[in-house]
């Protein structure tokens, strides 16, 4: 983020918690496309993620005096997004599943395998496709540092912040996640998938 | 939390690594659904004033219960305490004033009560009040001890209630 985006952020808040509560909604436009993206990726619905986004900005109105303005406003943001997901995922493993139905995996299968259609289904955007698709198909506490390292570009130490994790455990789900997304998305996997699917 | 790593791991070092972070850096972004900026504004137009956008002048005393039913108790002791040794001097000063002699001009302004009225507020003759002093005269340690012996009754009763109330799910 740049320093100008974080001075308007502290510029911002400050009116906010001067009494314009409109002014709120500079914030909510320039945040709300990246934290519905986290979420997007992290709970693999469209649905849940808009409501995420809501309950995170709501959740910051409320909060917001005990923001510090010394750190960044976005990471405070990615920061309840992904605490929120957090608690989704586990009200999700709360509900019992129906009998013959999902797998204690099932928050990472929810998105098919992504090699899993024959190349000719997947059309142009094949590349792009698959990546979202073997992102999204990592398991929880991977893909959380693998989205906001690859994808909302931070730094170690920022995930770290954003997760409350140690910055020694985020390298570690970040070396986790390369291998698994390695795998998924090497050429020959591809290829034996691409053939197994044109041969079915 | 994941054990930590080796410093120098060869399987993450290879010429891989940088082409698969190239791939996954070029992810875009989720589009933005059009109407959700737009509803989280109006959710939060909707939404109550946040605990930081109330006046300062709204009460905003918040103790744990365990120190509300505390303060309950020493608000009862002391109220007992108070009570019950206020009476005394009061009787004390009734009887010193009943038994000081009058001055005959002001005896004779006096009406004169009526001798069942007499009868009843004689010192001589023993009151239910003079009874409950003398019995709890007897406890050891005497009203004070009663008084304690109250809170603490107090203070069980409202948590044996609030414990009850909590395994029946309520609040």
């Amino acid at each position: 983020m740049l320093d100008a985006d974080a001075a308007d952020d502290a510029r911002t808040i400050a009116q906010v918690l001067a009494g314009d509560r409109e002014a709120f909604g500079a914030l909510v436009a320039r945040y709300a496309r990246r934290l519905h993206d986290l979420a997007r990726r992290l709970l693999g619905d469209a649905s849940e993620a808009e409501d995420a986004v809501q309950v995170t900005f709501l959740h910051a109105y409320r909060a917001l005096d005990r923001f510090d303005p010394q750190r960044p406003f976005r990471h405070w943001l990615l920061r309840i997004a992904t605490n929120h997901c957090r608690n989704r995922w586990a009200a999700r493993r709360r509900v019992p599943k129906p009998l013959g139905v999902g797998t204690d995996d099932d928050d990472r299968a929810a998105v098919p395998e992504p090699a899993a259609r024959p190349p000719a289904e997947r059309g142009p955007d094949a590349e792009r496709e698959r990546v979202r698709e073997a992102l999204a198909a990592l398991p929880e506490t991977y893909r959380v540092a693998a989205v906001l390292r690859y994808v909302h570009d931070l730094e170690l130490t920022e995930i770290a912040e954003v997760t409350g994790d140690p910055v020694a455990t985020v390298k570690t789900h970040l070396h986790r996640a390369r291998a698994v997304l390695r795998r998924t998305l090497e050429p020959s996997h591809e290829t034996d998938a691409g053939r197994a699917g044109t041969d079915g | 939390m994941a054990p930590d790593l080796p410093p120098h791991d060869p399987l993450d070092d290879d010429a891989d690594r940088d082409a698969l972070e190239a791939r996954l850096r070029a992810e875009p972004l989720w589009p933005l659904p059009v109407a959700l900026v737009g509803r989280v504004t109006a959710a939060l137009r909707a939404a109550g004033p946040a605990p930081w956008e109330r006046p300062a002048s709204e009460p905003a005393l918040r103790l744990p219960r365990a120190l509300r039913v505390a303060a309950a108790a020493v608000l009862v002791a002391a109220a007992g305490a108070t009570a019950i040794g206020g009476i005394e001097p009061v009787s004390a000063t009734a009887a010193t004033v009943a038994s000081a002699p009058v001055p005959e001009a002001v005896r004779d302004a006096w009406p004169v009560p009526p001798a069942s009225l007499r009868a009843v507020s004689s010192p001589a003759v023993p009151t239910a009040r003079d009874a409950l002093v003398a019995g709890a005269d007897a406890v050891p340690g005497g009203t004070g001890s009663l008084v304690v012996v109250g809170a603490l009754a107090l203070l069980t009763a409202t948590w044996l209630g609030a414990r009850r109330r909590r395994a029946l799910g309520g609040r």
